[in-house]
């Protein structure tokens, strides 16, 4: 009992240093963000233009009506892909678990193309992409599942792999098929911020927030399902009900996450392994990190996307692959024997 | 010949100073591969949007100065080159993945996994960039320059390749090329882009005869190397110490069957784009309908990958006329449901 | 200190001058110097990680020796070319790879690979071979099936089956009888042994039972941490306090009235002091 409280009181502390500075880092960088696109705002116009708005500057007209709605947008996609993520590495325990990687990002994109080229938009397109995503996603866990290894880290990787490639080839037959929805569509497939509107990301506050309540609400249930399927179900977890649940929530936070900014890849995949290595494994605390870090993480991929060949904007999606690749090889070079 | 052998569904054939043993059964089942090519090629000439009468088939074929202007030029210049590059290509990607598969010793290794098409697409995309008037031959040669880099690259990071990890860090290899192509799709002119994602999801509407022959250039010395290096596979398949000790020289013979299918892999994507897990399936399907040693896998393999891409880009481009269906994407949609089959086959094995 | 051991018998085929091996920078094998008789069956044995399979791998060219050399024939093995020694010595490593649906006959006759070259890859040689070789281990009854449909005993005269096709003057075996029921070790060792005897041919083992070991072994090497410890020429000189110096256990020695040679029981010799508290 001693050491368990000594090591929660441990990984407490670092938690309690490692919020603030999360949340700091975040705001510089949310500030930092506002500044950026064809006139370059400074930070003091910025933080005026935010709390003292005045309604006659320019400057500050750009930020509130133009600006502000990027940074919404990155900040709740941002949160959402790193709250998945945590979620689906626990849920498969394994950290390589990734949204993009398992299928859902090419399950929701093809649940909005398929919508879009069917000239259905509809309000609640992140419950379709969510849909979409979920349904690949089951599909993915149900196959790897099989056989008596049960669910291996390669055979969830090879599955994932295998259908969204499958998945992604119709995205592309329906794209080809019809030049109006590639053009709409070929940026944000790739994952990008740009030309949001606001509807798009209130539509998707709903779904939001009903993926962080179920989110929290089953974060003590993961931290023991972690402890291995025998053991968690010794100590009362009813594991049917908590995978559903994780999956619902992970399904919806990446269908908001994809309904907005397209499929982004490996946020997922980086922030829980950052906060695992650096902070805690407790999942209850990981979650805000979590939040405050994919946040973080994607305002940072945005601003290079925007700055490394400006005045051309480069997709954010290609930024988070560019680095997230790599770290996936990384981790799979260490953690597979 | 003994009973034994008679068994085991071998006999000898010996003629003047040349001796081999065959499997007779494989031999007819390949005869019969051949022919269903052949009828499948005849049927892909008489259809499409100007329809030859069958009729003509024989005109077409030996006489076509007796042909009408427009058939002779539907004929010889769009579709027999067109039909006979899925061949080749189909050929080299099913030979790729046989050579591939036995050298990993892994049932799920294909050169397109680990990231070779998107070393050879980023290359000649930069080419194109760069140097627009280039010519048509020099981009299997970058493409192959690329794909070999690529491949490297995964095999370093990976170390050793009869692992399963070797494909996953493959993977990942390739995801990070992919965002690199994704940085010239978001960048380019939608038009080019168009183009390249027709392109790159595996379209023979650009063959032409002249792309016929650098392909059959590229795939001439790498099938051979292949052919005449079979025999000393089958024998690497019996583990790392028994081939030694057989007089196999392993760290050659590895070199040289992975880096073949690289370049037949790269040089196919050059001519012609992306055509899916071709050099995947096929090996896989003949080792189900063929029984034999690795000439035996090869043959098979090569000749199921050309039916196979052969068939998609007849399906791809009757299906839907007049729009038409890069054969990629529908080997892609044929393929992901085998490869999740191959994968809940293996299961108990992952 | 290099141990050298003169052999009284008639030809060498392989002889170890002074062979230190192991990997990359462990040395698991200290200079050994032997002479492997020609024409007999050599055993190794040793407790666990003596250095047994290591000392066969250098001897059959797999592994680089670490320092002196292995002569075959007066010539550097590592220094030959593989095709060429792949005629004179034939391998059956400790766990081999079998490809899935491969034959009884399409595995024994991988085993010609040493003979064939690309004109020529089914000479009458070739199939006399492989008769031969499926007659002495009596595989020929399931030559037809595949190899993975086969139990243990029945797959290992396979392998053997394959070693002997390739028709070598000396054969190598690492733990051929190692997870094989009692009546298959038999068979195996038997045939073994009249490899040597009818078929004139040299053969080095690595087993791991003592008691087989000096049954059917005409010279065995015994091997400590990578040294050799002892050898004995057809059981003589086998003393228990060579078998308590190798594998650290107090032995009683019986002599088998089949053979005349010894075997060894392990019990405390001096039967009645209780070492454990009851």
């Amino acid at each position: 009992m001693a050491v368990m409280t000594m090591a929660s009181g441990y990984r407490g502390s670092r938690f309690a240093l490692a919020l603030p500075v999360s949340l700091l880092l975040v705001c510089i960088l949310a500030i930092l963000h506002l500044g950026i696109g064809a006139r370059t705002i400074g930070p003091q116009t910025v933080i005026q233009a935010l709390f003292h708005f005045d309604a006659k500057n320019f400057d500050h007209r750009i930020i509130v009506s133009l600006r502000l709605l990027r940074l919404t947008a990155a900040l709740l996609v941002g949160a959402a892909l790193g709250i998945a993520g945590v979620l689906l590495q626990a849920l498969i325990r394994n950290p390589l678990g990734e949204p993009h990687i398992l299928g859902l990002n090419a399950g929701a994109a093809f649940a909005v193309v398929v919508c879009t080229a069917l000239g259905i938009t509809s309000t609640s397109q992140s419950l379709i992409a969510a849909g979409g995503a979920a349904a690949l996603f089951s599909l993915v866990i149900a196959l790897s599942s099989a056989g008596r290894g049960g669910l291996t880290p390669l055979k969830v990787m090879l599955c994932g792999v295998a259908l969204s490639a499958m998945v992604s080839s119709l995205t592309a037959a329906i794209l080809i098929l019809d030049e109006q929805t590639l053009l709409a569509m070929r940026t944000w497939l790739m994952g990008d911020l740009a030309g949001l509107r606001w509807e798009r990301v209130l539509h998707a506050l709903i779904p939001l927030v009903v993926g962080l309540v179920l989110a929290v609400s089953i974060a003590p249930s993961m931290n023991i399902l972690a402890l291995g399927d025998n053991m968690a179900r010794g100590l009362g977890v009813n594991l049917l009900r908590i995978r559903l649940i994780a999956m619902m929530a992970i399904a919806l936070l990446c269908g908001v996450a994809v309904s907005i900014a397209g499929p982004l890849g490996f946020i997922g995949l980086l922030v829980p392994n950052i906060i695992r290595r650096l902070v805690t494994d407790d999942i209850r605390l990981m979650l805000p990190l979590a939040a405050l870090l994919g946040a973080g993480i994607l305002l940072l991929a945005d601003m290079i996307a925007r700055l490394l060949l400006a005045p051309q904007e480069l997709a954010t999606g290609i930024m988070t692959a560019l680095v997230g690749a790599p770290v996936f090889v990384f981790i799979a070079s260490r953690f597979l024997k | 010949m003994s009973r034994a052998m008679r068994n085991a569904g071998l006999r000898a054939l010996r003629v003047g100073r040349i001796s081999r043993i065959i499997r007779p059964k494989t031999i007819i089942y390949s005869l019969g591969l051949i022919l269903i090519i052949l009828a499948v090629l005849v049927f892909g000439i008489l259809q499409g949007s100007l329809p030859v009468p069958a009729s003509d088939i024989g005109r077409a074929l030996f006489y076509p100065q007796t042909l009408a202007a427009e058939q002779h030029y539907v004929v010889w210049d769009v579709r027999l080159p067109r039909l006979l590059m899925a061949l080749l290509c189909g050929g080299m990607l099913g030979l790729a993945g046989a050579a591939m598969q036995s050298i990993t010793r892994n049932g799920l290794a294909d050169p397109g996994l680990i990231g070779v098409k998107e070393g050879c697409s980023i290359v000649i995309l930069t080419l194109i960039l760069v140097f627009p008037t280039i010519g048509l031959v020099w981009r299997p040669l970058a493409g192959v320059v690329g794909g070999t880099l690529v491949a490297l690259l995964v095999v370093l990071l990976a170390r050793d390749f009869s692992r399963p990890r070797f494909v996953l860090i493959g993977i990942g290899v390739s995801w990070f090329f992919a965002a690199g192509i994704g940085i010239f799709m978001t960048t380019a002119d939608v038009r080019n882009v168009q183009t390249a994602l027709v392109w790159m999801s595996g379209s023979l509407q650009a063959a032409t005869w002249p792309l016929l022959l650098v392909a059959l250039i590229w795939l001439l010395p790498a099938a051979i190397l292949l052919f005449i290096t079979a025999r000393s596979s089958d024998i690497a398949l019996l583990g790392n110490h028994t081939a030694t000790g057989l007089g196999v020289h392993l760290p050659y013979l590895a070199l040289l069957r992975f880096i073949a299918p690289v370049f037949l892999t790269a040089a196919s994507v050059s001519c012609v784009g992306s055509l899916g897990f071709v050099g995947l399936m096929a090996p896989h399907m003949a080792r189900f309908w063929l029984r034999g040693g690795q000439m035996a896998l090869l043959w098979g393999s090569a000749l199921l990958g050309a039916l196979l891409v052969l068939v998609a880009d007849t399906v791809g481009r009757l299906t839907f006329a007049p729009l038409q269906i890069p054969a990629g994407i529908v080997i892609a949609l044929v393929g992901g449901p085998f490869f999740l089959l191959l994968l809940w086959r293996r299961r108990d094995r992952l | 200190m290099p141990q050298h051991v003169e052999n009284i018998a008639n030809s060498t085929a392989i002889e170890l001058k002074q062979l230190s091996a192991g990997y990359r920078h462990t040395t698991v094998v200290e200079n050994v110097s032997l002479t492997i008789p020609h024409g007999k069956m050599t055993v190794l044995v040793g407790a666990n990680g003596c250095g047994k399979s290591t000392l066969l791998s250098t001897i059959a060219r797999m592994l680089k020796p670490l320092g002196g050399s292995v002569l075959l024939d007066g010539k550097a093995i590592h220094q030959q070319p593989t095709k060429a020694v792949s005629r004179q010595l034939g391998i059956l490593p400790q766990s081999p790879l079998v490809p899935e649906g491969l034959t009884v006959f399409e595995l024994v006759s991988r085993g010609r690979f040493p003979w064939q070259n690309f004109l020529q890859q089914w000479s009458d040689e070739d199939e006399l071979a492989v008769e031969q070789a499926l007659q002495l281990t009596g595989t020929t009854e399931f030559a037809h099936l595949s190899v993975d449909s086969l139990s243990g005993g029945q797959r290992q005269r396979c392998w053997i089956a394959m070693a002997l096709a390739q028709q070598t003057p000396i054969i190598l075996l690492d733990e051929p009888t190692t997870f094989l029921d009692l009546r298959y070790q038999v068979e195996i060792l038997e045939l073994l042994h009249s490899l040597t005897r009818h078929h004139n041919r040299t053969v080095i083992v690595v087993l791991h039972d003592l008691n087989f070991a000096i049954n059917y072994g005409d010279m065995l090497v015994f091997l400590k941490q990578g040294q050799v410890q002892g050898i004995v020429h057809d059981g003589k000189n086998c003393t228990p306090e060579l078998i308590k110096t190798v594998f650290d256990v107090e032995v009683q020695m019986s002599i088998n009235p089949l053979t005349g040679k010894p075997f060894f029981l392990p019990f405390p010799a001096t039967i009645g002091q209780n070492r454990w508290p009851l």
